[in-house]
């Protein structure tokens, strides 16, 4: 048996090598007189795709040592675990919390403009992780085009002061909260009544729809250009403070009431509702959980979290184009609901910390692999998947 | 006796820390119908599945025509005509009728279906009626008996059928176990593992009676249907 | 106008192809196939260099390299179906749904990356010597509708292909082991089909078809790209939702009506609202027919 699933190991490794060959070692060209398409093997070629390769397979190798090495010493479990206490005992005691909030907000003061701009970006991403966990962790619905409503929450934001004088982003926080919502609702209500994947397919219509919508009106929109963001509608100064440390300061009230609210209502009746149509959604009908209903308001409210994420996105960049809905970003987000675990809060924060944070420094530190990120990231997906598929905070039972 | 066709010695097979079957000592010789009965839980469904080799088995070992059974797949005990036809019937709800029964011959030379074919609609002429009819629109009693014609396509050296009786009404029940009494008739061993004792005993050569994983009691039909232990544990009387 | 639907329906029969793809894995695993846009990239791409490779092997016939071209690239195609079952989708198979689609996903961005990284950036030319006969002959049927012998062929092509798969599906012992694996995974074994192996299968017979996909889009288009797949895969998968999922002949539909709506609302209103308006009527099919146009009629028993 050992020797059967050896051998087979064996045929696929060979196989891949097979398949791969072609695209890694040929270099096509055109026979200049006859115009007939020729194939030569080039070493060059090969060899630098595999010299820019092997950082990343170094670094997966030494990674995957490290990580069979604290398995062993069930270090990184106790690591994990201990993320999940530290959450609990924030949540635990509002001491903590009103203490950590002001721990985090005197990083406002010390850190420089570079660095503040990634945690800005970390908690915008964190804001969407935590809105995008509610319907695939929480309730288990798969929404592939996230992004959609991100980008939603920054075009109502950034039209709306184009053309009100005077608005400003708080007074957008409401409306594109609301208009999030509600579009939510429209996407759906047509398809909440049927299995999970029709909603995955919507969603990316919806988001990819959105896009060609907005190119499509660049009077309104801006087009393909994008639109930017009057400096009057932007935050102000505050606390004496330059404008980045404000925003900075605002994405984290914004952070921190958006981890709370889901909290409360993850222990709420909702809540409980939402697992129980995770997890059996026949038996949820049955007990009474109005699925339909519940899995609308689910859908609606990580949309509103969503348009929220947008509109702080907008003020801090201060300019948006259609890319802003594009399937990556909904990716990414998923990812990072993922890899943190279904359901689990602390994970949706500590996986879009990763997620963002990983990446952004590898490319400023070593600028080499930047090509080679975006492979990075899948062959981590996958690997994650088989190694962990409950996510790294997500605990077995979920799953 | 010569050897017998299938027997299990000391069986022992548990889920992760939970041991449900604790030593199961059974025997099926050629052309009987053995019946095993036993309580919610007892371990019948995890017998035969032992048997199929879907569950593997910590201790102990199965012997099949004399030879031991040690890690074969399930296809493969297949091939050497074990059969196992099992609880709540599983028929291919977007096949028809005529391939649930193809597909039971899936591992076979099929140019004999058409003579297997006949031989399950002469047992179940309603089945005959309905062949170009989707399995899964089928009544329950039709689906049970399409299961048990699947399992003669594939030409059972031993049967096993797990509570064929379930969710049945008691005529049909009659129905099915008159013709499993036929189908014993024309040599095919069966092991039926039942709740509804009185009708399982009735047709059964022998009985095993089985409770949380260990047999307690073993004996002819005749004599557990008389039985007052059984008759009170599982006849209600 | 006929032309116009003409245009359509040979969109339609590629988005059919490879929503076939998808409509299978989806039939026989419950799972969304999200990598199989990218098999239908890497079929683009092996088309282009398999005939590269047949006309350096064997020189002077542009034919035989077409035809090598092909082979070569369903090979190839077939040979990423397989492995990527084998590594990334079959340890998988017990655990929760979200477990193999995020797989999937992170798949399809490394099979996307890897061309990227390993081929070029840019955009890679289908090769003139071997579409020429075909897209500059054509065949006038009537005054005002003349048919390209690309597009005859791609019509053509795709109707053989269906076909064929529908007589494996219903005909074969394979395709009943097939069905049997989709219905009931457990009495699949108990009969003795090999699950395993028929998953495969499987993803070998789809992603075959999304390389008969990619030879012709790659013709059609001229060229390929790294991220053709993505695309694609959004609009078969549509398609395939649009028929009803799991179902064959409505993933053939749906690939049909999508392309027929792409092509009258290019006409109609303009490309740019093309995306649109095909999201409009997924929208409409999913609320008056919540199981897609020929989806399942009955329902699986709890």
């Amino acid at each position: 048996m050992k020797n059967r699933a050896f051998f087979s190991t064996l045929l696929l490794v060979l196989l891949v090598i097979v398949m791969t060959y072609p695209f890694i070692w040929l270099k096509l060209s055109y026979e200049p007189l006859s115009g007939v398409l020729k194939a030569f093997p080039q070493w060059d070629r090969g060899l630098s795709f595999f010299r820019g390769l092997f950082p990343l397979l170094a670094g997966g190798v030494v990674v995957y040592f490290l990580i069979y090495f604290f398995k062993r010493n069930s270090f990184t479990q106790r690591k994990l675990v201990s993320i999940n206490h530290f959450y609990r005992m924030i949540r635990k005691n509002n001491f903590y919390a009103i203490s950590l909030f002001f721990c985090l907000a005197t990083v406002s003061w010390i850190a420089g403009p570079k660095v503040l701009n990634v945690f800005i970006m970390v908690g915008i991403y964190m804001i969407l992780a935590l809105g995008l966990n509610v319907t695939i962790g929480m309730t288990g619905l798969l929404v592939l085009g996230y992004a959609g409503f991100f980008s939603l929450g920054g075009y109502v934001f950034a039209i709306l002061q184009q053309f009100i004088p005077g608005f400003t982003w708080w007074m957008a926080i409401p409306v594109a909260c609301g208009i999030g919502a509600m579009v939510g609702w429209l996407v759906g209500l047509p398809c909440l009544r049927l299995r999970g994947d029709y909603l995955a397919i919507v969603t990316l219509g919806f988001a990819e729809s959105f896009r060609e919508l907005v190119r499509n009106l660049p009077s309104i929109t801006g087009g393909d250009i994008g639109i930017s963001i009057h400096s009057s509608s932007k935050v102000g100064k505050m606390l004496g403070l330059g404008v980045i440390s404000s925003v900075y300061l605002w994405v984290l009230i914004a952070l921190f009431f958006t981890v709370m609210v889901l909290h409360r209502l993850y222990y709420s009746p909702f809540g409980r509702a939402w697992t129980a149509i995770r997890e059996n959604e026949i038996a949820a009908e049955a007990t009474g959980v109005p699925v339909v209903k519940m899995k609308l308001i689910a859908f609606s409210l990580s949309a509103a979290f969503a348009a929220l994420a947008g509109v702080l996105y907008t003020v801090h960049t201060g300019f948006l184009n259609p890319e802003s809905s594009a399937f990556e970003i909904s990716v990414l987000i998923l990812a990072m609901v993922i890899l943190g675990g279904l359901g689990s809060i602390p994970g949706a924060l500590l996986g879009s910390f990763l997620l963002y944070y990983i990446p952004t420094v590898l490319r400023d530190y070593i600028p080499a692999i930047a090509e080679y990120r975006l492979l990075l990231f899948g062959m981590i997906m996958v690997v994650m998947m088989l190694v962990r598929p409950q996510g790294l905070l997500g605990s077995k039972d979920r799953v | 006796m010569n050897s017998p066709l299938l027997e299990l010695k000391d069986l022992h097979v548990g889920y992760g820390a939970a041991e449900v079957l604790k030593g199961v000592n059974l025997v099926v010789h050629a052309g009987e119908i053995v019946t095993l009965l036993g309580g919610n839980g007892a371990g019948k469904t995890t017998t035969l599945a032992s048997i199929m080799s879907v569950i593997r088995h910590q201790k102990g070992s199965i012997y099949w025509q004399g030879g031991i059974l040690v890690g074969e797949s399930p296809d493969r005990l297949l091939a050497q005509g074990i059969v196992l036809c099992p609880e709540a019937r599983h028929i291919f709800p977007l096949m028809t009728v005529e391939e649930n029964l193809r597909i039971g011959a899936y591992l076979l030379d099929s140019r004999r279906n058409g003579e297997k074919l006949e031989q399950v609609f002469d047992y179940f002429p309603k089945l005959a009626e309905r062949k170009r009819q989707l399995g899964g629109t089928l009544s329950g009693g039709e689906q049970q008996m399409l299961a048990i014609g699947r399992s003669l396509m594939s030409e059972p050296k031993l049967l096993m059928l797990d509570e064929p009786s379930l969710g049945l009404a008691p005529l049909i029940v009659e129905k099915i176990f008159e013709i499993l009494l036929k189908i014993n008739q024309t040599g095919v061993p069966i092991l039926l593992v039942e709740q509804n004792a009185r009708q399982a005993l009735k047709i059964a050569h022998r009985g095993y009676v089985m409770v949380t994983g260990k047999i307690v009691h073993s004996d002819t039909g005749r004599n557990l249907l008389e039985s007052d232990e059984v008759r009170r544990a599982y006849l209600g009387e | 106008m006929l032309e116009i639907i003409l245009n359509g329906l040979v969109r339609g029969a590629c988005y059919a192809l490879v929503a076939l793809g998808y409509t299978m894995v989806y039939g026989i695993l419950g799972m969304i196939n999200f990598a199989h846009g990218e098999v239908f990239m890497i079929g683009m791409f092996a088309t282009v260099f398999g005939i590269g490779i047949a006309s350096t092997l064997l020189p002077g016939s542009i034919s035989m390299a077409l035809c090598l071209g092909v082979v070569i690239s369903i090979l190839i195609a077939s040979a990423f179906g397989y492995s990527n079952e084998r590594i990334a989708y079959r340890r998988l198979r017990g655990a929760h749904i979200m477990a193999p689609l995020t797989s999937a996903i992170g798949l399809s961005i490394v099979l996307q990356n890897f061309i990227m990284l390993s081929v070029t950036k840019d955009k890679i030319d289908f090769p003139q010597a071997q579409s020429r006969f075909f897209s500059e002959n054509q065949w006038q049927v009537c005054a005002g509708l003349s048919i390209s012998y690309l597009q005859l062929l791609i019509l053509g092509t795709s109707l053989v292909v269906m076909a064929g798969l529908f007589w494996v599906i219903h005909r074969t012992s394979l395709g009943l082991a097939m069905r049997a694996v989709a219905q009931d995974r457990t009495m699949a074994q108990l009969v003795g089909v090999s699950v395993n192996k028929t998953i495969t299968t499987t993803f070998v017979l789809g992603s075959a078809l999304a390389a008969v996909a990619g030879v012709m889009v790659s013709m059609y288009q001229g060229v390929a790209r790294f991220d053709s797949g993505y695309l694609m895969g959004l609009k078969a998968f549509t398609a395939a939702v649009l028929g009803g999922i799991g179902n064959i002949p409505g993933a053939v539909l749906g690939g049909l009506i999508l392309g027929l709506t792409e092509d009258l609302t290019s006409y109609g209103i303009g490309s740019d609202w093309k995306n649109l308006t095909t999201f409009m009527i997924l929208m409409l099919v999913l609320l008056v027919r919540p199981r897609g146009l020929l989806g399942e009629r009955i329902a699986h028993k709890v």
